[in-house]
């Protein structure tokens, strides 16, 4: 039954070309107009990329290997293998490791700069807001480290990582290239445990593998940044679309046909609602796959791209089964026209569609993320710069739970026609 | 088979439908008359369990569908006055739409709709989109739709509105064809006197939320066995020729058109002497006075004080 109405719409919307160009052809063309006339716009920002962090540390590097040495010569173990943990010990000091191997890269040096503190300047630090993030280290935070890689003792070393601002894309460049920092001295730590011999050239092509990570995650260019915002804003327009061909069954008694036939509304609106998300998954495809196509627009993770995209059209269902019922009941296709004109726009304003939010004010881009198109956009954005699953649950959750809520909600403020079998 | 029982609907304050009786019985076409606004639609829509009655019962071969509407939801096709196709898609595409939310499926149908098509005369135009459709198939169509399931009873709401006399034609005889060949019940609104006329065994006239007389095309005429119908033509229509016949207590339901007027007059009153005499009064040159038996049309005239379709 539900099938049947999935058909109905699809076959409507087949049959009008008007239509098709708004939800289709539009996109294609303005993503194309955007990404050349704002070019320098987006990919200019991207240029002006640039981390500044600092090393906030409250401990001190030498004297800790000097402990750790120490340590070292009296663990009862032969003395060939003493001489090997000291020498691999220096090796592996893991800030010397994060500074020199890792932000020291040429590569790297482009987009991040670190200067190093003493603990004493953390709270200057944190209220000069200069710098993008600061890292701090703990006390003991080599011993305890080094303690855990070569004799598997159960220390607590871990680095704290302070962000000025959340959603900025250095800062979540920086994050990143800790928390690989940091799985990887825990994937040494475990290696250890299972006497797994610790080798210095695999450690420093792991080192290495991380840079490459990082350079696998490419700000996003301007094709690929307008794909995601023309994408996440037409996907909009499958609601009021929706809702003004429900005004019309309504108008010439189609639903009270369909009502007579069927007994109740339920068929009828689950049916809107699954429609709005075929209709919305299938121009997303369609929208996507032009774009892979003529803008080589790609996505690593193709699963994590079909869940974010299956999850916004969720969210779309959600809504264009509210707007459905607010205009059943109002009996009007101004409120489709309400949508569009206002509403959609609002929405595509504040989540990124036009310009990058991040470039507005802080509230703009908070409310943004509340915004379907903006969770999503934001999710896409990353799965384009290289990020995989992980980055598309909290977001796909919300606009899942977005969708059902509005369903409800459309459900119960459905009018009821018809006698109740 | 169906019966309608002191049935009223009330919208705020304004009664649609005001203590409606009315029954149906198996295998016969029953006309309800009414002009616009009389309350044929909503007394329709209460049948067809779309609309919930403030009081009063449904009843279906002596079952409430007021508390069990599938029961005529099962056996009741409703042919709506609009036209309750997607204009988008084709004859066939609507058909096959609405026969699966009639839970009609595979060989089923697929038989039905070439049936259906077949009653209706739209096989040849089966691929065509009904918006490139005349407004006579459309209304074909609208009453295909309403056949798939092989209902029972079929509702029809001036089916044959702003359509052609030949469309008009067709769709008359092939509900009267429906009627007789396969036994379906039908009732049939319009206000069109003649269609009833021709259609129905009987008829209900409705006005104003009320049923004012029912009963066969003969019954109903004998309403008025003790009067004429006259037609006075006229070269002018006046003002005080048109006031003296309504001064004048014999003349009834007095209505004026461009170049003539209708009047109703008890059998036994010599008309002529009296409209020559008002004739030379008011200095109106009579053309023809005309003296017929009562139509339908003039039965509800007399009951309702106006025109069907005023």
């Amino acid at each position: 039954m539900i099938w049947t109405f999935v058909k109905k719409q699809l076959l409507l919307i087949i049959a009008k070309p008007q239509e098709l160009l708004i939800l289709l052809a539009m996109p294609l063309i303005l993503t194309t107009i955007l990404s050349f006339s704002l070019r320098s716009f987006i990919d200019g920002e991207t240029e002006a990329l640039h981390a500044k962090v600092a090393f906030v540390e409250y401990g001190d590097a030498e004297k800790e290997l000097a402990e750790f040495k120490e340590k070292v010569d009296e663990a009862n173990i032969p003395e060939q293998a003493k001489a090997i943990i000291k020498e691999q010990a220096e090796s592996v000091m893991p800030l010397k490791v994060l500074k020199e191997d890792v932000l020291g890269d040429e590569e790297l040096q482009d987009y991040i700069e670190y200067r190093e503190f003493t603990g004493e300047f953390l709270e200057e630090l944190q209220n000069s807001g200069e710098y993008t993030a600061l890292i701090v280290v703990p006390e003991n935070f080599h011993f305890d480290t080094l303690s855990r890689i070569f004799f598997q003792e159960d220390r607590d070393s871990q680095l704290t990582l302070l962000k000025n601002g959340d959603e900025n894309y250095t800062v979540k460049m920086v994050e990143e290239i800790l928390i690989t920092f940091q799985k990887h001295f825990s994937a040494l730590t475990v290696a250890g445990n299972y006497g797994v011999e610790l080798r210095l050239d695999e450690l420093e092509r792991d080192v290495v593998g991380s840079i490459e990570m990082l350079n696998a995650k490419e700000p996003v260019q301007s094709f690929q940044y307008y794909t995601a915002a023309m994408s996440v804003m037409f996907v909009l327009f499958i609601a009021p679309y929706i809702s003004n061909v429900v005004l019309d069954e309504k108008k010439n008694l189609v639903v009270d046909r369909i009502l007579i036939a069927n007994g109740t509304r339920w068929p009828y609106f689950i049916g809107t609602f699954i429609s709005a998300i075929v209709l919305a998954f299938i121009q997303q495809m369609i929208l996507y796959g032009v774009c892979a196509l003529v803008f080589q627009i790609r996505f690593d993770d193709i699963l994590a791209f079909l869940a974010i995209n299956f999850a916004l059209c969720v969210a779309v269902g959600g809504i264009a089964s509210l707007l459905t019922a607010i205009t059943f009941y109002v009996d009007s296709q101004s409120v489709a026209n309400f949508f569009i004109s206002f509403i959609v726009m609002t929405m595509s304003f504040l989540g990124g569609s036009f310009v990058p939010v991040h470039t507005l004010s802080p509230l703009i881009q908070s409310l943004g993320d509340y915004t379907p198109n903006g969770a999503a956009m934001e999710t896409i954005l990353q799965l384009m710069q290289g990020y995989g699953i992980e980055v598309v649950t909290g977001n796909a959750m919300y606009l899942i739970m977005l969708g059902l809520v509005l369903t409800m909600i459309g459900a119960i403020s459905f009018p009821k026609r018809g006698l109740k079998t | 088979m169906l019966e309608v029982l002191d049935l009223t609907k009330r919208f705020k304050k304004n009664f649609a439908v005001n203590g409606v009786n009315l029954f149906l019985e198996q295998g016969e076409i029953v006309g309800l008359l009414g002009p616009n606004g009389a309350g044929k639609s909503t007394t329709i829509s209460m049948i067809a369990t779309l609309i919930e009655p403030n009081s009063g019962d449904i009843r279906l071969y002596n079952e409430s569908i007021i508390k069990h509407p599938e029961k005529i939801r099962a056996i009741l096709g409703v042919v709506p006055q609009e036209i309750a196709l997607y204009q988008d898609l084709t004859a066939e595409e609507n058909l096959e739409f609405f026969g699966r939310i009639y839970r009609l499926k595979g060989r089923d149908l697929k038989k039905r709709m070439d049936e259906v098509l077949e009653i209706i005369g739209l096989a040849d135009k089966r691929k065509e989109k009904v918006k490139k459709f005349s407004g006579g198939m459309k209304r074909r169509l609208n009453i295909g739709v309403a056949l798939l399931h092989n209902p029972q009873l079929v509702i029809m709401d001036e089916p044959t509105v702003g359509i052609d006399p030949q469309s008009r034609t067709y769709i008359l005889d092939t509900v009267k064809r429906l009627n007789q060949e396969k036994g379906i019940t039908v009732l049939y609104t319009s206000h069109y006197m003649e269609e009833v006329e021709y259609l129905c065994q009987r008829i209900y006239i409705m006005d104003k939320g009320h049923i004012i007389a029912s009963g066969t095309k003969e019954e109903l005429k004998n309403i008025l066995s003790q009067e004429n119908t006259i037609t006075i033509k006229l070269d002018q229509v006046r003002k005080q020729f048109v006031e003296l016949l309504k001064a004048d207590p014999v003349f009834r339901q007095v209505m004026v058109y461009d170049s003539s007027i209708q009047v109703m007059v008890p059998k036994e009153v010599n008309v002529f002497t009296r409209v020559l005499s008002m004739a030379e009064q008011s200095g109106v040159e009579l053309a023809a006075i005309e003296v017929k038996t009562p139509t339908l049309e003039d039965v509800f005239l007399h009951l309702t004080g106006r025109a069907l379709r005023d």
